[in-house]
């Protein structure tokens, strides 16, 4: 038992060792330092993308016009507001949720045009998005009931008290960036960092002084494999932070961030044992992220990719861990939404470790 | 118990035979010169006693481990420098070494020692980017050193040093000997073979052309007085180089 735990506890320290030197390590590497800032260039970008979205755009209004208003036809025609009419109050919600910047949804009941004919002051209730400030609600809702009050002479006003919209799983808009913003972090971490240290070490030959160490290859493997989750949990944890006010089912979301960190970090060290030069790196890692992201794209192109091409490449495990973080941002997340897309990951995974095991022991001479 | 003991060692690359059942002993604290021309098979039997390959047939025993089957238990034993310089050139010659300390889990107090040892002390936080090719060679010795290997390989430890470092590393490859550490050496410089080793054994195309000390060799091999090593290498290993020059 002595020997058992003593010879753990030497396997713990080596590993960790190796793990330590390349964290810090890939910080002074170029090419590593290149893709940690390009990740958070990304994030800021799909950050940002949503307020230029938004500045170039006339506010939109999503309503639910439940007796064909002829407000709503004054509406839809005035400059300065872009009227989206649905024929039902969950299409609605849908499409207000979907929106990436701050928006007003209203509900107009089909009595409407008779009672502004009669004079009678209406409240109408409103609908944003839940992750939208108390502040910024408020001056959707005042924009809109200004449009309204414009045309009904100011007998109609907008409650908005506790009418928020949450995502479904199939979320759009900001949910899509997100989305896509965690994607790229955790995938292109994993997938970049470990590779070029790997191949690093081949080229400068220190791969063979670590071999005749006590290290053996399954603790050189294991060392950077710690290196690059410990860097995809990083960008998961900052992400987490900056998203938080979008990100509805944390538990989703944490099994998420930690089944694709390991699915990356295992297709990196793969690379990072198969590959030997920078410039292979290049070429395999480029085709491996079309691989990777070209079939996910596709699955969020509802309408305009064939149903069954989507059923298909929802199997991807790329496609299956954005849905996974999809419905972490969505209003309910039931297993039946993110258990399938959560087994294909895990199962990727689980095959990809075993091939990577099998590398190790192969390369361990 | 021999430091080293190789019986039969053979190791093909394809049909390529690299090593062909070669078989000697070292003794402890002995400095056993192993030369040969280039593709002889001296980084390839070093490869093999590290642990880093395994051979086609034979076996090999260092510090009475197989190379082979207590691979893990040998390690702690050897200490090797390689014949390129392989450290982390964007840390500092303590940090190299306080990595390797980890590794071994060696003391933090030894990274002095062996930085005293290799005369890098003062240039210890540099970063090994303003080293020299002696400095950078000092510090793979102190690397290897750290946990005081019973048995040090050195592969090529001069090669492309000018005169004064190359001096100083055999100066310090003399001091290990005389300290008890067995040394295993590859060079190209004869000279260098003759001076430090106890023993020398050349290799020629895979196989041992000749083993023994140095006036063994001279006496067996050479033409009279004044016979150098070099001249002894030439002698065994020449026909095989001029043959394939001719081809």
């Amino acid at each position: 038992m002595n020997a058992k735990t003593s010879r753990l506890g030497t396997s713990a320290r080596i590993t960790w060792a190796i793990a330590a030197k390349d964290i810090v390590d890939a910080l002074k590497n170029k090419n590593t330092l290149a893709n940690i800032i390009s990740v958070f260039l990304m994030m800021m970008l799909y950050s940002a993308l949503p307020v230029l979205e938004g500045s170039s755009e006339p506010p939109r209004l999503w309503v639910y016009d439940a007796g064909s208003s002829s407000l709503v036809e004054a509406l839809a025609e005035r400059d300065g507001v872009d009227v989206r009419v649905y024929p039902a109050q969950e299409m609605m919600e849908a499409g207000l949720s979907s929106g990436s910047v701050p928006q007003l949804g209203l509900a107009i009941p089909a009595d409407f045009d008779q009672r502004v004919a009669a004079g009678e002051p209406i409240v109408l209730a409103g609908y944003v998005q839940h992750w939208v400030g108390d502040e910024q609600a408020e001056e959707v809702r005042a924009f809109g009931e200004q449009q309204l009050a414009e045309l009904a002479g100011g007998l109609v006003s907008v409650d908005i008290e506790g009418n928020r919209v949450y995502p479904g799983p199939d979320g759009g808009g900001r949910s899509f960036m997100v989305t896509m913003s965690m994607m790229f972090s955790i995938v292109l971490l994993g997938t970049t960092i470990i590779p070029h240290l790997m191949i690093e070490e081949k080229q400068t030959k220190t791969l063979d002084a670590l071999l005749v160490s006590p290290a053996s290859a399954g603790q050189i493997v294991a060392g950077k494999a710690l290196a690059g989750l410990f860097y995809c949990l990083t960008a998961a944890a900052v992400m987490a932070i900056f998203y938080a006010p979008v990100v509805l089912q944390w538990g989703v979301f944490s099994l998420a961030v930690v089944a694709g960190s390991l699915f990356s970090v295992i297709l990196g060290l793969m690379l990072g044992m198969l590959l030997e030069v920078r410039q292979q790196l290049t070429l395999w890692g480029f085709l491996l992220l079309n691989v990777l992201f070209v079939p996910m794209f596709l699955t969020f192109l509802e309408g305009l990719v064939p149903e069954n091409v989507i059923a298909v490449l929802s199997w991807v495990p790329s496609a299956a861990l954005a849905k996974m973080f999809n419905v972490s941002l969505a209003g309910a997340a039931p297993l039946s939404e993110f258990g399938l897309p959560l087994a294909i990951v895990v199962v990727s995974t689980v095959g990809l470790a075993a091939v990577a095991t099998w590398l190790v022991r192969r390369s361990d001479r | 118990m021999k430091a080293i003991r190789v019986q039969d060692l053979t190791r093909d690359y394809g049909d390529l035979r690299a090593l062909d059942g070669i078989s000697f002993e070292v003794d402890p604290g002995e400095v056993f010169g192993f030369l040969g021309p280039n593709g002889a098979g001296k980084t390839t039997t070093i490869k093999i006693l590290t642990g880093q390959l395994r051979p086609t047939a034979g076996q090999a025993w260092v510090v009475g481990c197989d190379v082979v089957e207590e691979r893990q238990q040998l390690k702690p034993q050897i200490g090797v420098v390689f014949e390129h310089q392989n450290v982390y050139e964007r840390l500092s010659a303590r940090d190299n070494l306080a990595f390797a300390a980890r590794l071994y889990g060696v003391r933090k107090s030894r990274i002095d020692d062996v930085l005293a040892q290799v005369r890098l002390t003062k240039r210890a936080k540099d970063k090994l980017k303003g080293y020299s090719n002696g400095m950078k060679q000092r510090l793979l010795i102190a690397r290897a050193l750290l946990h005081q290997p019973q048995v040090l390989f050195l592969d090529e430890p001069t090669r492309g040093l000018d005169p004064n470092v190359a001096r100083d590393i055999r100066d310090l490859v003399a001091e290990l000997a005389s300290e008890g550490v067995t040394v295993f050496l590859t060079t190209h410089y004869m000279e260098e073979a003759d001076r430090l080793s106890n023993r020398v054994a050349i290799l020629d195309q895979g196989k041992i052309v000749a083993l023994g000390t140095p006036d063994e060799l001279k006496s067996a091999h050479g033409q009279g007085d004044g016979t150098t090593l070099e001249d002894v290498f030439v002698n065994l290993t020449g026909k095989s180089f001029r043959r394939s020059y001719e081809e």
